[in-house]
């Protein structure tokens, strides 16, 4: 009997002894939103428009990643440069560029197909609004105001 | 308005008589009006077309295709070297350098002076002589560096 | 010898095909289903066998063939996916790559481009080549439409072709040689052509590509809505490419026997204004004095009420002009309202007819199909400009020409294709009736008057050349332009004709716009006691009519008469004005209606061949503009009718009970010409002074084609087209500003100096509604003399003004 209560305390502190030992390790679990998750390098998180050193535009308004997008998230509308008004490398750049925040499921299509590396997604996951209409993420919200803000390198292995 | 002598003007309305088609009059008609001229300023051309009643397109593409016409004015002499098999087998590679660097230009272009035009041609006929070259209608033949030096001088002169 | 027989059978990669002798190897596996790739090959022109894409091997012969150039015979044994055959086609695409810069991402042709497809399909997908590749400047702009990338060029030759054999206008060509071989103009010169855009569609690769679809969008981006072209009469089938709710660019649709594959300048670059920035939107009513903007209610309250009131004071006070840009539905309503709710005999679409002419007492359109021109064995054009006004129509007759028929012109100036035109006819203005009578006359028999001809201006030998041949001609064919109809000869041009008819030829009145034919076929026409469109404006300037109801037109600018139509606005009380944009007719009317257009309306139009096409509602058009048709129910309703129509097809059903015969596909073509017209042999008088000739011209600055801005461009300013003679009399440059007076009303225009035009005569181009020559014209007078002078350049404020003499 008392050999049996005996072995029941055993039982006990055995499961404790893992609880006391997890008790004074470091916490795994993060103080969000005071604290941000670490994510992987090849997380896709919100989207980016780069931009070469040079400050020019890498997207060329192609729509390549329009028609691989499978939520058909994104819209694009080209224009041509000209010499006065010279926005990327060549004929051919993005007049406007829209991605619905909402309807994108994150996959990374659109920076597969990218031919200029143009779209990175980035690490940024913290995406959310009051409104549909500010889920529409716009040009002007996704280039980068400045070479290489986006954080992610375009020529990375995807 | 027109450019060409009347007696030219009535020699190329007078040539398509002597053929079957209107079209195999046009480059004697092109050799009249270059004799006439010296070279074929896009009026000729215009003028040409106008006199055998063909498409002033179809004259200027025809005019373009063969060397001995001249859509710019011509230097005084025409160096015409030989690129094609005998000649290239015995060195025509090497005028070719010595040419360019004795001219300072590279084939198609004028002298500086307006002296030659230089341009490389397809065979001329006398791979007896190769490597060979024409200035203006005289052969010259196995040519050597030196002897290049020589012939340039002469015409320089003339 | 017996016949070798009609069909031979040959087998293709184990498959026998029998096919008829002839046919090339190509078409014989097309017909079996076997994919063969190809780029220069187009089956609208012979085979070239340039891009050597479509390699088969055949058995027993040594090496590889091209199958477009090989005609298939009998027992032939073809293999076209063999690994040698295979292996041949995957090189060739390498080396038509090797100079092929693979821009696709930001070529126009991306994702609808047959080398990219091919590729995909048929390459190796690696290149062995790592030279460097040929470099030219790029993009070039080759005039208002064309944009040429010649790195892309794979040099098939297609649109070389296309200007030699299909368009005749020689636009392109190659220069240079060897690998230095690009296509261009002459001298980079922007292109001469009525047809360059054709050579967009046939480009297999993006070495042509379109200025005004320039990064546009993206095939994937559109919805391809069938319609029907509405600018000349011919409606042509067209895909409208719809993106976002506007129409990115117009392409052709291919009917073989309509428009085949082709499509005009017009037609292809000529749809901007649709979407142009002053459309109108709402409703405008003259308040006084001013147009404001209104309501809908408020306006058609106002418009029903006027038409109330004069059908009170007694029937017959309303008139209505136009009806040709409308849908046969919109016409049918039109009719339907006017002639049964307000009583009024007076319809007519008619409206730039000089009283009395012949294009009103005629039915126009083709009396055959457009498809049966290739047929005829002689073509005589009578006052028609035909690549001007019906281009289409000219790309059936140089099939014609290539299968040898004589073509003939009747016209009072060279017209631009000239060198495919066996005898020139070129008169002195107005004689075109005596010149045909002369011509009509010698066919039955009698001795054509060679002093009179002569006295026309034209050749007596070229006469009776034609007339020989039109003795002798298979399926001759005549076609009466607006220029004849409309002149002082119009009725001895019809007598004429008639006459030829008798002798075996088919007549085709060439006359109207868009749906012009569908117009008169909902019966958009005089009624019994009802005026035409002339006399309507005539009566309107004695005050005879209360209310003038004009759609889709601008007798302003149309009207051959500008003063004629001033007297009739300045008499009517009420002016009502159907319209995309506030004309000419529109600034001066009470009542401005803002309209949809053919690519915002769903219905049914006829072409010049009475042919009924279907048209397709592509975008929804401006918010608060409405459609004709719903416009004409809604005033129906407040004049007290009470139908009800559920749509389009509902109208239509009706309009085929009124009007027989009246199905999609169907033709209801006009019947042959039949009518008892006053001919007059003599000849007007000659002047000394400078004769003005117009004509219609396929780009121009009408309301719509002036907000098309490819197609002002292609039109450039209005001008006057002087001889060389007649210009340096007068010290007039080419570029000049010249003004051309006749009495107090005078034009400023840029002078053009070509031969074009005869000596003693100037030509003023049509359709520039900024400067509408029908200042300078008057119905009284169908020969107008004018002054010509060179002005000051500064003292003119610019080509369009007006100046007081």
């Amino acid at each position: 009997m008392i050999r049996r209560r005996w072995g029941q305390v055993l039982g006990m502190l055995r499961g404790l002894s893992v609880t006391f030992r997890v008790l004074f390790r470091p916490p795994v679990t993060t103080t969000y939103p005071d604290e941000k998750t670490r994510v992987e390098e090849r997380f896709k998180g919100r989207h980016w428009l780069t931009r070469y050193a040079d400050g020019l535009e890498r997207c060329i308004g192609c729509e390549l990643c329009v028609i691989v997008c499978p939520s058909q998230a994104i819209f694009v509308q080209a224009a041509e440069n000209t010499p006065e008004h010279q926005v990327s490398r060549g004929e051919r750049y993005a007049a406007d560029f829209q991605i619905n925040m909402l309807r994108c499921i994150f996959c990374g299509f659109c920076e597969e197909a990218c031919p200029t590396g143009a779209i990175v997604l980035g690490h940024d996951y913290e995406l959310a609004g009051y409104t549909r209409a500010s889920m529409i993420y716009t040009k002007p919200m996704l280039t980068e105001p400045y070479p290489g803000a986006g954080g992610r390198d375009p020529h990375r292995e995807i | 308005m027109p450019v060409l002598r009347d007696e030219a003007r009535d020699e190329i309305r007078r040539l398509p008589d002597h053929y079957e088609h209107r079209q195999s009059a046009l480059i004697p008609a092109l050799f009249v009006a270059q004799r006439e001229i010296g070279w074929l300023p896009p009026d000729t051309l215009r003028e040409v077309a106008d006199l055998l009643d063909l498409p002033s397109s179809e004259v200027t593409s025809v005019a373009s295709f063969y060397r001995f016409f001249f859509l710019e004015p011509p230097g005084r002499h025409l160096v015409l070297l030989c690129t094609n098999l005998a000649c290239a087998l015995n060195g025509a590679e090497h005028i070719r350098h010595h040419l360019e660097a004795r001219l300072e230009i590279p084939p198609g272009q004028i002298t500086a002076d307006g002296i030659f035009t230089f341009r490389e041609s397809e065979c001329l006929a006398a791979c007896y002589l190769a490597p060979m070259m024409m200035v203006d209608c005289d052969r010259f033949g196995p040519l050597t560096p030196k002897s290049v030096d020589e012939i340039l001088e002469r015409y320089r002169a003339r | 010898m017996a016949e070798p027989p009609a069909t031979v059978t040959l087998t293709i990669d184990g498959r026998a095909v029998t096919v008829a002798r002839g046919t090339t190897v190509w078409h014989a596996a097309e017909q079996a289903g076997i994919d063969i790739p190809i780029f220069c090959y187009l089956d609208r022109m012979p085979p070239l066998g340039a891009c050597r894409q479509c390699f088969v091997r055949v058995e027993k012969m040594a090496r590889l063939q091209t199958s477009c150039t090989l005609v298939a015979e009998e027992g032939m044994v073809v293999s076209a996916s063999t690994p040698d055959v295979r292996g041949a086609q995957e090189r060739n695409l390498e080396f038509l790559l090797i100079n092929h810069p693979l821009d696709c991402p930001i070529c126009d042709k991306g994702g609808e481009c047959p080398l990219q497809d091919q590729t995909f399909a048929y390459g190796s997908g690696r290149s062995r080549f790592v030279e460097l590749k040929r470099d030219f400047a790029k993009p070039v702009s080759l005039g208002s439409v064309l944009v040429l990338d010649r790195e892309r060029c794979i040099l098939c030759w297609r649109c070389v072709r296309f200007g030699e054999i299909v368009a005749g206008d020689d636009a392109l060509k190659g220069f240079e040689r060897g690998f230095q071989t690009e296509i261009n103009t002459p001298f980079t010169q922007p292109v001469r052509s009525k047809f360059i855009g054709n050579t967009i569609s046939i480009c297999p690769v993006g070495a042509l590509t379109s200025r005004t679809y320039r990064f546009q969008a993206r095939p994937w981006d559109n919805d391809a809505v069938p319609s029907v072209c509405n600018h000349c009469g011919l409606g042509c089938t067209v895909w409208l490419d719809v993106r976002d709710q506007t129409v990115a660019r117009v392409r052709p649709r291919e009917t073989p026997d309509l428009n085949d594959i082709w499509l005009c300048d017009l037609g292809q670059f000529g749809f901007e204004w649709l979407h142009a920035k002053d459309r109108l939107t709402r409703p405008l009513v003259r308040k006084n004095g001013q147009l404001v903007e209104t309501t809908w209610d408020e306006a058609l309250d106002l418009v029903a009420a006027r038409l109330a009131e004069s059908r009170q004071r007694g029937a017959g006070r309303v008139g209505v002009l136009g009806g040709a840009r409308l849908t046969n539905e919109d016409n049918f309503l039109l009719r339907r309202v006017f002639r049964e709710i307000v009583g009024t005999p007076h319809l007519d679409h008619r409206l730039d007819a000089r009283p009395g002419s012949a294009s009103l007492q005629v039915a126009w359109g083709l009396r055959g199909p457009l498809a049966a021109i290739p047929e005829s064995s002689l073509l005589l054009l009578v006052g028609c400009d035909i690549t001007e006004e019906y281009p289409i129509a000219w790309l059936r007759m140089k099939q014609a020409v290539d299968h040898g028929a004589q073509l003939y012109a009747i016209h009072p100036k060279p017209l631009e294709i000239h060198r495919f035109i066996t005898g020139r006819l070129i008169h002195s203005p107005g004689a075109e009736g005596v010149v045909l009578a002369q011509i009509a006359n010698a066919v039955r028999g009698q001795k054509p008057d060679a002093k009179v001809l002569q006295e026309a201006g034209v050749d007596p030998a070229v006469v009776a050349g034609l007339v020989a041949r039109l003795r002798a001609a298979a399926r001759p064919m005549v076609f009466i332009g607006k220029n004849a109809l409309e002149g002082p000869a119009g009725t001895t041009v019809l007598h004429a004709a008639q006459r030829l008819q008798a002798a075996g030829c088919m007549i085709h009145i060439m006359r109207g716009k868009g749906n012009a034919v569908g117009a008169a076929l909902m019966g958009v026409l005089p009624g019994p006691g009802g005026w035409t469109a002339p006399e309507m404006i005539q009566q309107a300037a004695r005050g005879a009519l209360d209310v003038l109801y004009v759609l889709g037109g601008d007798p302003a600018t149309e009207v051959g008469d500008a003063h004629a139509w001033a007297a009739a606005r300045e008499h009517t009380p009420l002016v009502v004005v159907h319209d995309l944009f506030l004309t000419a007719t529109g600034r001066d009317a009470d009542v401005v209606l803002p309209a949809l257009t053919y690519a915002e309306k769903h219905g049914t139009v006829c072409n010049l061949e009475g042919r009924v096409q279907q048209i397709e509602a592509a975008v929804r058009g401006p918010a608060g503009a409405r459609g004709d048709g719903a416009i004409l129910l809604e005033l129906a309703a407040r004049l007290g009718a009470e139908w009800s129509y559920g749509g389009w097809e509902e109208i239509f059903a009706d309009a085929r009970a009124a009007v027989p015969g009246l199905e999609i596909g169907a033709f209801r073509t006009p019947p042959p010409l039949q009518g008892d017209w006053p001919a007059n042999g003599a000849l007007p008088a000659r002047s000394a002074d400078l004769v003005l000739i117009t004509g219609e011209v396929l780009f121009d600055r009408g309301s719509m084609t002036a907000r098309s801005p490819a197609i002002a461009d292609l039109a450039g300013p209005p001008s006057v087209w002087v001889h060389p003679a007649d210009a340096a009399s007068r010290g007039l440059v080419d570029g000049a500003l010249a003004q051309l007076s006749v009495g107090a009303a005078g034009l400023v225009l840029r002078a053009r100096l070509t031969e074009e035009v005869p000596p003693g005569r100037v030509y003023v181009p049509r359709g520039y509604d900024a400067v509408p020559v029908n200042r300078l014209l008057s119905w009284d007078q169908p020969l107008v003399t004018v002054s010509l002078r060179a002005i000051d350049a500064a003292a003119a404020a610019g080509p369009g003004s007006e100046v007081a003499p």
